[in-house]
């Protein structure tokens, strides 16, 4: 940075020893403290700045929601990692107890049957609907799916590890 | 970034003043931030007392809507709240707390552009565009001073504007900043001294606050 031909500071040296919180040293800071000019200059964008921050608050709405807080948690749900696997998990027993539950009495009629009772399962043997069952619950995708997705990782995923995949952080400079 | 800070500063504030120090902390608020720490839910509230009108105003800043901005605030606090027992130094809690406000805002806006993604092939109109029910009766300065803003910012690169808004908009010290980004402060003064560089050529946007000075 280097002073400007009047012999005042440049516009770089004022902002830098007013983001620096403190005079330049050496000819610049002996100067700052001589000049009139460059202190108004410098208070000048210093204003501008301080201005700037009033006025976003004078345009900003107050909070008119109270912050309602949780009831300290139970033990097991900080164990954050494993939350979404239990939580899918719990939902694919839930699906097979349902559909397990369904099954034998969702009746059907058969047309000229003399009311003959159906299961929905028709004449699948046990062991064959509880495998398509736990197919089910272990790969909700359709087969033709199954082939063209990654294979199902052991691992349990974060909401913000899929995030992190899908929508990377835009972050263009990384401050560093 | 993560949420939790153990840092060892010794002074923190308002940062009200220009450079890198701060004035010391309040030691009620110090006694508070420890309470809160030890698990009293009443000190928490205190702080929420003290915090919620500038981390929603934060948070505002960066979303521009009321009803985002209050469902991202009630988060950050209830992420704070199950994380301040990790606060091993009291002074820390602010930059924490906008460590993770921060954290939440960039999170919004990431699930937001994830929702633009699905409705783009969904065809739906994305709900956030509905105008808010303020913005109608919103003043004409108001919209006028966000728009020379944001303009401005647009000029910044990703860093110096997030520094300047902290700085300026959030009205932050040098070393809380470095703490909330987790960077030195020297790095912090390069961005901001950039960033303030832009600014005061920033003729239309000073000559708008000019304007508005009594
Ligand atoms: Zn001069």
């Amino acid at each position: 940075m280097k002073q400007d031909t009047t012999g005042h500071l440049s516009p770089e040296e004022l902002v830098s020893s007013l983001v620096d919180g403190k005079d330049p040293g050496g000819p610049a800071g002996l100067h700052l403290q001589a000049c009139p000019e460059c202190r108004l200059e410098r208070q000048r964008i210093l204003e501008d700045l301080r201005a700037l921050g009033r006025k976003a608050r004078d345009c900003a709405p107050e909070p008119a929601r109270k912050i309602v807080l949780p009831s300290r948690e139970p033990a097991w749900s900080r164990l954050q990692p494993f939350g979404w696997a239990l939580g899918a998990g719990f939902a694919a027993a839930a699906a097979a107890a349902v559909i397990l539950f369904l099954a034998p009495v969702h009746q059907d009629t058969v047309p000229g049957g003399q009311g003959r009772v159906v299961t929905a399962a028709g004449g699948m043997s046990d062991a064959a609907l509880m495998a398509d069952v736990s197919r089910l619950t272990e790969n909700a995708l359709p087969d033709a799916y199954a082939e063209i997705s990654p294979e199902a990782s052991t691992d349990a995923f974060d909401d913000d590890e899929v995030l992190d995949f899908v929508v990377p952080i835009s972050d263009d400079d990384g401050l560093t | 970034m993560q949420d939790t800070l153990h840092g060892d500063s010794q002074a923190t504030g308002s940062g009200q003043e220009e450079g890198g120090e701060s004035p010391a902390m309040d030691p009620r608020l110090i006694a508070e931030v420890r309470q809160a720490a030890a698990g009293d839910r009443a000190a928490f509230e205190s702080l929420i007392g003290r915090y919620q009108g500038e981390i929603f105003r934060m948070v505002y800043y960066r979303t521009l809507s009321r009803m985002d901005a209050e469902d991202i605030t009630q988060d950050v606090f209830i992420k704070a709240f199950r994380g301040v027992e990790t606060i091993r130094d009291p002074v820390m809690f602010k930059p924490w707390l906008y460590r993770i406000a921060l954290n939440a805002v960039n999170d919004f806006y990431r699930k937001k552009r994830l929702r633009s993604i699905f409705t783009l092939f969904s065809g739906d109109r994305e709900e956030g565009q509905a105008p808010e029910e303020d913005r109608a009766s919103e003043r004409l300065e108001r919209k006028e001073f966000w728009g020379w803003l944001g303009k401005f910012l647009t000029r910044l690169s990703a860093a110096e504007k997030e520094v300047f808004r902290l700085k300026y908009l959030d009205d932050l010290g040098i070393r809380e900043i470095a703490e909330v980004l987790g960077k030195n402060e020297s790095t912090v003064k390069t961005h901001l001294y950039r960033a303030v560089d832009k600014f005061r050529c920033e003729k239309e946007l000073c000559g708008f606050l000019k304007e508005e000075k009594p």
